[in-house]
């Protein structure tokens, strides 16, 4: 679906904007480990999503999250509720 | 004509001794690169052990005042956090040294975001008519509340001072302050803060007072609220962020600042920061800020700026501002 497509392309560019990796590098199936986010990454990205979905309240769940995938059923969760 | 403060003289002071990032990581468990991807400062200066904050203050002022080409002025005001004692307050004494005992002097205690409490209070005594002129001086030798043993905190935090000298104009010149944003709140004052120890627990040595913080709670809440806090003020002033010509930030940190850029689509070459230079000043952090715009030729006559910034208590707050003709007179 083009919506959902829409909603990948703009995690996968926050993602690279919050890490600064590049967002080629960036894929559904990639986890988190493997981009060496440090600390101060997951508030940005929690920050960023506020801005971009409206989605809040996640830092507790962001913690847990393994891959890209992961998140962007987070964020789709969100917005549907 | 609507009577308002005007901008009319800016000086800044550092004290000489620099501590970089290399000579911190001989102590602490932290290096360059960490320190630089963390927090984006470079070096820190530091006052030394006879340094105090009125030294820096009466230096910066004496800058501020030749700037503005003023030798006296009806009241001083001086934004800190690091008084020189716990009473008085330093500003009278700073009054003092800069050869205006006399005149009404106070010290502001609102954190990092006491310079831009302190324009609000100025400007309101000014707008009036309590006094025709003033000085605001931000200072802070913040390093001297911390933690030796604290990489989070050491690495982050420098000592300087800036002041400058507002006088009563019209709301239509170049240099008027034209909106505030202000706000607190103290139900989240654990997140920064330097506890109040008494002398029995300190000479046991049960308690500290080192400076605390919790830094990943305060990125988000300084992103959250300089975010809001400037979309305020530009809201009263009817200013679209394309209206904004430059935002100039009290120097939390680098990517805090780099947030609170994307959160309000400014593009970072429109925020002022010099944080690289000289860490988090605590109350100096916006006026060496301004000083740094001026000397790099960034802030210019009749710009449209914001200044915003947020700090302890917790608090935060926002003006905005036609930069005027003046000369920076620095350190």
């Amino acid at each position: 679906m083009p919506y959902d497509t829409d909603i990948e392309d703009r995690l996968l560019a926050l993602i690279s904007t919050a890490s600064g990796v590049p967002q080629e590098e960036i894929k559904l199936e990639t986890r988190f480990e493997e981009l060496n986010f440090d600390s101060l990454v997951l508030i940005q990205l929690s920050l960023k999503l506020r801005k971009e979905f409206g989605v809040t309240e996640v830092n507790d769940e962001l913690d847990l999250l393994e891959t890209v995938d992961e998140l962007l059923q987070l964020v789709k969760k969100r917005q549907a509720a | 004509m609507t009577r308002a403060a005007i901008v009319s003289g800016l000086g800044s002071y550092l004290p000489e001794d620099i501590v970089t990032n290399d000579m911190l990581a001989e102590v602490l468990d932290t290096s360059d690169a960490w320190i630089r991807s963390r927090t984006g400062v470079r070096l820190r200066h530091v006052a030394g052990e006879h340094c105090t904050t009125g030294d820096l203050a009466v230096e910066a002022a004496t800058r501020a005042l030749s700037s503005a080409r003023m030798t006296r002025v009806d009241a001083v005001v001086l934004a800190t956090t690091t008084s020189n004692f716990s009473c008085p307050a330093t500003a009278p004494m700073v009054a003092a040294k800069l050869g205006m005992a006399g005149v009404l002097a106070f010290d502001i205690s609102a954190a990092c975001t006491g310079f831009i409490y302190g324009l609000a209070v100025v400007s309101s005594l000014i707008t009036a008519g309590v006094v025709k002129s003033a000085l605001l001086i931000g200072a802070d030798t913040f390093t001297q509340t911390l933690d030796p043993n604290d990489r989070s905190t050491r690495v982050l935090f420098g000592d300087g001072a800036g002041a400058i000298v507002l006088v009563a104009g019209d709301v239509n010149e170049d240099g008027a302050l034209l909106a505030f944003d202000l706000g607190s709140d103290g139900s989240q004052v654990d997140l920064l803060m330097t506890p109040a120890i008494s002398r029995t627990e300190r000479m046991n040595g049960r308690a500290s007072n080192y400076f605390r913080m919790d830094g990943k709670a305060v990125f988000e809440q300084a992103v959250t609220h300089m975010t809001a806090s400037v979309q305020r003020v530009l809201d009263i002033v009817s200013w679209n962020i394309a209206d904004l010509d430059h935002l100039v930030p009290h120097q939390a940190n680098t990517r805090i600042l780099a947030e609170v850029a994307d959160q309000l689509s400014v593009d970072f070459g429109r925020v002022v920061t010099n944080i690289a230079d000289v860490g988090n000043t605590a109350a100096a952090s916006i006026p060496l800020a301004l000083a740094h715009g001026v000397q790099q030729g960034l802030l210019r006559v009749g710009n449209n700026i914001v200044i915003t910034g947020f700090g302890a208590g917790l608090t935060w707050g926002s003006v905005a501002l036609r930069w005027p003709k003046i000369t920076e007179t620095s350190y």
